[in-house]
């Protein structure tokens, strides 16, 4: 088998997904593309099978199940057995000083001792919301200890029913891990390099909130918006009143008051709208159509690097005026506002 | 006999509380508790009509709501879809069945009232008097089948209307800025003809007539319910009377509470209607509703065409589209109270009053309406040899047991989470009745405005007045001009007053609430979600009521 089993994101692409997991591959595409997204590295389904193979966990999981331990939709108790298995092993040594040499490499980059990040899963097969993910994780020993349960996820009750129900196989499931710093997010929201519904070229629209991005797509608090003109540069900003936002709590998020003489005060400052009109005019080109981009802003790093990129897609606007195409957007559309098709 | 559970869907504290976290009460239908007989229509066939249309339509998120029965209120739970194969699947078929719908909204809502009105024309045809008890059985059969039927055509529409007008209001919101507490919003709703306002207007042009008759003192200074005798001693009151019985023959096929049997419809009892008449009659004479809705329409039509000029030219097609289908959906959410719930619940509910007529008259049971604290099969039962039976032991049961749950008032929620937890669950379910008539959005104290009460904009405005509590329709007839309605909610039969109305405050309520539909068609403010108002204000308080901001102020 190959030794190496760490990879930075800009060493992998969209196809790399069978060697460290989609979610890995697509941060590698966005890296190469060069879309500012968090920095960090991958370790992949090699580093999980080797995990398992050198403690002997798999060896352990294989006789248990031979055992034919009972029913293992409706059981939880063995998905839990399973789990505990993986689990009680320690990551074998020399992984360790593999792990932390990149993790200290990270800290070093960043310019930050104990860097907080993310310990990601990244399945090769999507299984949404089934395994799970860790945020603001510090040191090295919390970085090892997450990434073995990350893998453990893969044993939870119900990732082990879903492979069991679409016939995958129950006994192991490798998965890639991520491990990238945690965005310090001054404030995030969207952006359009075209107007909306509107489908008006010659305007950009901008949404914020303070924190993370869930305080703008959750649509409890109105956003601050920012409407540019791309021909002049104008912006025309509307701030409302944003009591709530979105912010990182231990190894997950939660609403919080914005205190309230940060309410009225807008989230982006007018360099920040300009940077982010330069970021989507790329991508615009890049990709080659509208975008519709994910956006943060992080307090770690200065403008422009503070600017960083969640995720972008093509922005759904209207197209055609026959009755056909027009009645073909609006169940589009329907889908999108009513059933936050994602 | 021995007294049997109303239906197998009585909640169960410890089954149902395993598959799903939380039930909801729904609020604004079951209370006070319902009688055991519209509790078991309800848990039956709302139900169903429920997971029918969501089954029919594939709404890709959600498969309806499962309801349960306790102490006589509806207890529901929304059945969440989440696997994303499973939420791909069914948008491909929801697709499909939403196209008719954008294609020719009014075919389709027209195919569907037509047959509505078939089942009404020969359910109202059927001759209770004459008919023996094996017609009768036969007549309950059908009168229940068309309750199913019509919960059906309910939520078949109400989803997809709901659906159009949330995704109008989040155009409006990504286009403009403009959101639904804003009157611009509404400016382009408003105004339509509609079955509810047909109805309002002819009450108006009552209250005109019995004015050139010389009958409004009548009206005026009279208990409503003395009203009808009163006309009979004259002879313009008994031709304005001839009148009345025919619109009451056409339009009187409703309640005073819509979810119930138990209350008489206007067929039976008009002194609800005679009551609307006297509100327009106190609205005093320069009021000319007909006047307000070509007002209202006028507004309507420059609105639009200011709307459609802020947008480019390729994209007036499909919003013109858009617009169109959630005036609509404004006009469906107004009056479907009107041809579905109310129509069909009056026609069962004459048929259930034949049946207890019978069963007193065979000694099975001492009162008419004895027959709402039975169920369906109780009825089958003793149908055709109703003289070997004996029901009293169950009525009375069930009459003591109605009576002991109005107190204490069942809880907001029964569950394991907190109710934090249960409303994510609910919102994931994007589903457009939870959202527009349950749930609503919460209100958001904000300490810097110094109001008394929190709650939602259901209509946008400010006035000030005297609080009236209304926490029944015998309350209505205290309501006078400029008076401030706090309720728990209002009811389509309560529309008249609203011309009287200064403002209105309820405790829970949505965008697509009755309150709040009717007092933007009113102009009048609306806060609604308050919650706690029935108990923060007091009968005779001056408040202030700011639509717009979503508070009440107590001013003395």
């Amino acid at each position: 088998m190959t030794t190496k089993w760490i990879y930075w994101f800009d060493e992998l692409t969209k196809d790399s997904y069978e060697l460290v997991g989609k979610k890995c591959a697509n941060l590698g595409e966005m890296t190469r593309t060069g879309l500012p997204v968090p920095p960090g590295f991958a370790l992949s389904i090699d580093a999980y099978n080797l995990f398992m193979r050198e403690t002997g966990a798999a060896e352990k999981v294989r006789e248990y199940l031979a055992t034919d331990p009972g029913d293992l939709v409706r059981d939880e108790a063995i998905s839990r057995h399973i789990r505990e298995i993986v689990e009680s092993h320690d990551l074998p040594d020399r992984m360790k000083v593999d792990v932390s040499r990149d993790y200290q490499k990270l800290c070093t980059m960043v310019g930050i001792p104990d860097l907080p990040v993310a310990v990601r899963s990244s399945g090769a097969v999507s299984m949404p919301g089934q395994m799970e993910s860790f945020l603001n994780v510090r040191g090295d020993e919390n970085v090892f200890r997450k990434i073995i349960e990350v893998w453990g996820s893969s044993f939870t009750h119900q990732a082990v029913a879903y492979r069991f129900n679409k016939n995958l196989p129950v006994e192991s499931f490798p998965i890639g891990v991520a491990i990238m710093k945690v965005v310090n997010a001054k404030c995030s929201g969207v952006a359009f390099s075209i107007h909306p519904n509107t489908g008006d070229r010659t305007r950009m629209l901008i949404e914020g909130n303070w924190g993370l991005g869930e305080g703008v797509v959750g649509g409890e608090v109105t956003p601050d918006r920012w409407v540019v003109d791309r021909g002049t540069g104008v912006i025309e900003p509307t701030i409302n009143n944003k009591f709530r936002c979105v912010v990182a709590k231990g190894s997950g998020t939660e609403w919080e008051e914005v205190p309230a003489e940060l309410q009225d005060v807008p989230c982006v400052t007018d360099d920040e709208v300009r940077e982010l009109v330069k970021l989507a005019e790329r991508l615009e080109k890049a990709y080659g159509e509208p975008q519709d981009i994910e956006w943060v802003f992080d307090r770690d790093f200065i403008l422009p690097d503070s600017l960083r990129v969640v995720q972008t897609r093509a922005a759904k606007i209207a197209k055609g005026t026959d009755t056909e195409s027009q009645n073909a957007y609006l169940i589009e559309l329907m889908l999108n506002a009513v059933y936050h098709r994602t | 006999m021995r007294t049997y559970e109303i239906t197998p869907f009585e909640f169960d504290e410890v089954a149902d509380l395993q598959k799903y976290d939380a039930w909801f009460l729904d609020g604004t239908h079951s209370v006070p508790p319902w009688t055991p007989m519209f509790g078991w229509s309800w848990i039956n066939y709302c139900r169903h009509g429920m997971m029918w249309a969501a089954q029919k339509l594939q709404l890709p998120t959600c498969k309806g709501w499962d309801w349960r029965l306790h102490r006589g209120g509806g207890y529901l739970a929304v059945l969440v879809v989440t696997d994303p194969d499973e939420i791909a699947a069914r948008e491909k078929v929801f697709r499909k069945q939403l196209e008719p719908f954008i294609e020719d909204y009014d075919k389709v809502w027209d195919e569907h009232l037509v047959e509505l009105q078939g089942y009404y024309s020969t359910l109202r045809a059927f001759d209770i008097d004459t008919a023996t008890n094996i017609e009768m059985l036969d007549h309950l059969e059908d009168v229940f089948r068309l309750n199913r039927r019509m919960w059906e055509i309910h939520f078949y529409f109400m989803y997809v209307v709901f659906g159009v007008y949330m995704l109008f209001e989040a155009m409006m919101k990504q286009m403009f800025d403009i959101d639904d507490s804003d009157p611009k919003f509404h400016r382009v709703l408003t105004g339509f003809d509609n079955k509810v306002f047909q109805v309002d207007k002819k009450l108006w042009t009552f209250g005109k007539k019995a004015q050139a008759m010389g009958l409004d003192g009548i009206f005026l200074n009279n208990p409503p319910d003395q009203v009808k005798a009163l006309l009979e001693e004259s002879e313009a009151g008994r031709l304005w009377l001839e009148d009345f019985d025919v619109f009451l023959d056409e339009d009187g096929w409703r309640s005073q509470r819509m979810s119930e049997f138990i209350n008489p419809t206007w067929v039976e009892d008009p002194t609800p209607a005679f009551m609307s008449v006297r509100q327009f009659l106190q609205k005093g004479g320069e009021f000319d509703l007909e006047r307000e809705r070509v007002r209202l329409s006028a507004d309507r039509e420059v609105a639009e065409k200011e709307l459609l000029a802020k947008i480019p030219e390729e994209q007036r097609g499909w919003f013109t589209k858009l617009l169109r289908l959630a005036q609509r959906s404004g006009q469906f959410s107004e009056e479907h109270n009107h041809w579905l719930d109310l129509y069909t619940h009056a026609l069962v509910r004459r048929c259930l009053i034949g049946w207890g007529k019978r069963l007193v008259a065979a000694d099975v049971m001492d009162q008419v309406d004895d027959v709402f604290f039975l169920i369906p099969d109780e009825i089958r039962r003793v149908a055709l040899t109703p003289e070997w039976h004996d029901l009293r032991e169950i009525v009375a049961d069930r009459r003591a047991e109605w009576a002991s749950w109005a107190d204490p008032e069942n809880p907001p929620m029964i569950g394991r989470v907190t109710l934090e937890e249960a409303m994510g669950t609910l919102i994931r379910s994007n589903d457009p009745v939870v959202l527009k008539v349950v749930v609503g959005s919460f209100p958001v104290p904000k300490p810097e405005l110094n109001a008394d009460l929190y709650g939602t904009c259901g209509s946008p405005g400010v006035a000030e007045g005297r609080v009236r509590m209304v926490m029944t329709d015998a309350d209505l007839i205290n309501v006078e001009e400029g008076d401030i309605l706090v309720s728990p909610a209002t009811y389509p039969s309560w529309t008249a007053v609203f011309a009287l109305l200064g403002g209105v405050v309820v405790d829970r309520g949505a965008s697509l609430s009755h309150a709040a539909i009717v007092g933007r068609e009113y102009g009048i403010p609306v806060v609604m979600n308050t919650f706690e108002g029935t108990k923060v204000l007091k009968e005779g308080m001056r408040v202030r009521v700011d639509g717009n901001m979503g508070t009440v102020t107590i001013l003395s």
